[in-house]
């Protein structure tokens, strides 16, 4: 092979410019081709996944349960699966109202509400929904729908067992601050913190703005 | 730089040097347990069975495609540039990768998180690209793309075995789809935890050394 340095030499400048512009050139071609292709897709996910997460918030399945009786025992045999993008959509118009409270779009059903929230994380923001009884006065669940936590650490905020610790939690106030009790997860300190403080920040204005309003 | 260096496989026929660059990459030179390369990923993501096989997939392919582009364009590569070249070239295909788990993968790509983008980063693919591709004939760079990333991809699944099975005592697929379960298994958090992942991998370096896999690329790097 010629040496690579007297191959330079004789092309010149002009040549490593041009072939610098001409992979510019292609590399942004492949990608703008690409994120057109999965742009839908994409953007339909991301979809699902707040509703899925604000569906799940309200207590309402996102799973699909079908039942079979099987011919030879006469048994029922009960199968679920999770819900596919299209399937929650439509169970997210046909059961969630949105209406404006404290400042925010609140999505609402008959017997509970759930609240956006949002804050800082370890490595970044945060976002999920708090659902609360109509009252105002106790947690149902807590979601984090959108979050880059460490896999395996900070991540285990999306886990039942640290998500199930919020069921029933009491919202008291105390002169316009809440403080909720939450046990952190070991090797996630940071996150837990960071988890309690924007939700006892979120849940301190909506009381402070229904309180304000009689609401 | 590597015209300096002996390889083994110079002077040999083309099918005895695809598979001497195969096992290379594979076994004796194995880009994580033999060189230590690319090991953040190895870590982080391996806290389960699925993100390392996931992730080891995403790797073949990123190195399939590197290896391949740089190999055919190898004569026109100006020799100042050729770095910014490569990395052009692999951010390109690492972030289609990443549109594309975000379009048909969704729950893998939560779970990846940045680490799918951070492959633009993992030595191993700009290592394979500068001490191979830019030298080689593309059938065998495509060969030696292969094998490198098999061989991180077979770590990075060990990795992920282990850690998952003495982790949380089974092994999920997907939402829900069990493959094993220990009844009765207490979670070892340790295993979840960065610790698990050194402990796991160390153990895996030391078996490749104790195997004596490394013994015939002496003198190689």
């Amino acid at each position: 092979m010629a040496d690579p340095e007297a191959r330079d030499v004789k092309r010149g400048p002009a040549y490593t410019v041009c072939f610098a512009v001409g992979v510019g050139v292609a590399c942004a071609a492949l990608l703008t081709a690409g994120r057109a292709m999965t742009a839908e897709r994409r953007a339909e996910n991301q979809r699902a996944e707040r509703a899925r997460s604000i569906l799940h918030v309200l207590g309402i399945p996102t799973t699909v349960r079908t039942e079979r009786i099987d011919p030879e025992t006469g048994r029922t045999i009960v199968t679920e699966r999770q819900a596919d993008n299209d399937e929650i959509l439509k169970r997210f118009d046909r059961s969630v109202r949105e209406q404006p409270l404290a400042g925010r779009t609140a999505y609402w059903t008959d017997d509970a509400v759930a609240v956006p929230f949002t804050g800082k994380g370890l490595w970044g923001a945060i976002d999920g929904f708090v659902a609360l009884a109509p009252d105002l006065k106790t947690v149902r669940r807590v979601t984090f729908y959108k979050h880059s936590e460490t896999p395996g650490l900070g991540a285990e905020i999306e886990t039942p067992v640290f998500r199930d610790q919020f069921r029933g939690m009491p919202v008291a106030e105390r002169a316009g601050r809440v403080d909720l009790d939450i046990q952190a997860i070991t090797g996630a300190t940071m996150t837990s913190r960071r988890v309690e403080a924007m939700l006892e920040r979120t849940l301190a204005e909506v009381l402070a703005a229904e309180g304000g309003d009689g609401g | 730089m590597a015209a300096n260096v002996p390889n083994p496989a110079a002077g040999m026929g083309g099918e005895r040097k695809g598979i001497l660059t195969f096992t290379a990459g594979v076994w004796r030179n194995n880009p994580i347990a033999i060189q230590v390369l690319g090991i953040c990923s190895a870590l982080a993501v391996t806290t389960r069975l699925e993100n390392a096989l996931v992730m080891g997939a995403a790797v073949v392919f990123v190195l399939l495609m590197s290896n391949l582009l740089i190999s055919l364009a190898r004569g026109a590569i100006p020799r100042r540039i050729r770095m910014i070249v490569e990395v052009a070239v692999i951010a390109t295909f690492v972030i289609l990768v990443d549109q594309f788990l975000k379009a048909y993968y969704w729950d893998m790509s939560k779970r990846l998180g940045a680490y799918v983008g951070l492959i633009i980063t993992n030595c191993i693919i700009m290592g394979r690209a500068e001490a191979y591709a830019l030298h080689e004939r593309p059938h065998h760079s495509l060969i030696d793309g292969l094998a490198n990333g098999l061989g991180y991809a077979m770590v990075l699944a060990c990795v992920g075995l282990v850690r998952e099975v003495f982790g949380s005592g089974r092994i999920v697929f997907g939402r829900a789809w069990v493959l094993l379960e220990i009844p009765g298994y207490e979670p070892n958090l340790v295993m979840k935890m960065a610790p698990g992942g050194f402990i796991a991998l160390g153990l895996l370096v030391a078996l490749f050394y104790a195997l004596g896999l490394q013994e015939e690329t002496e003198g190689e790097s």
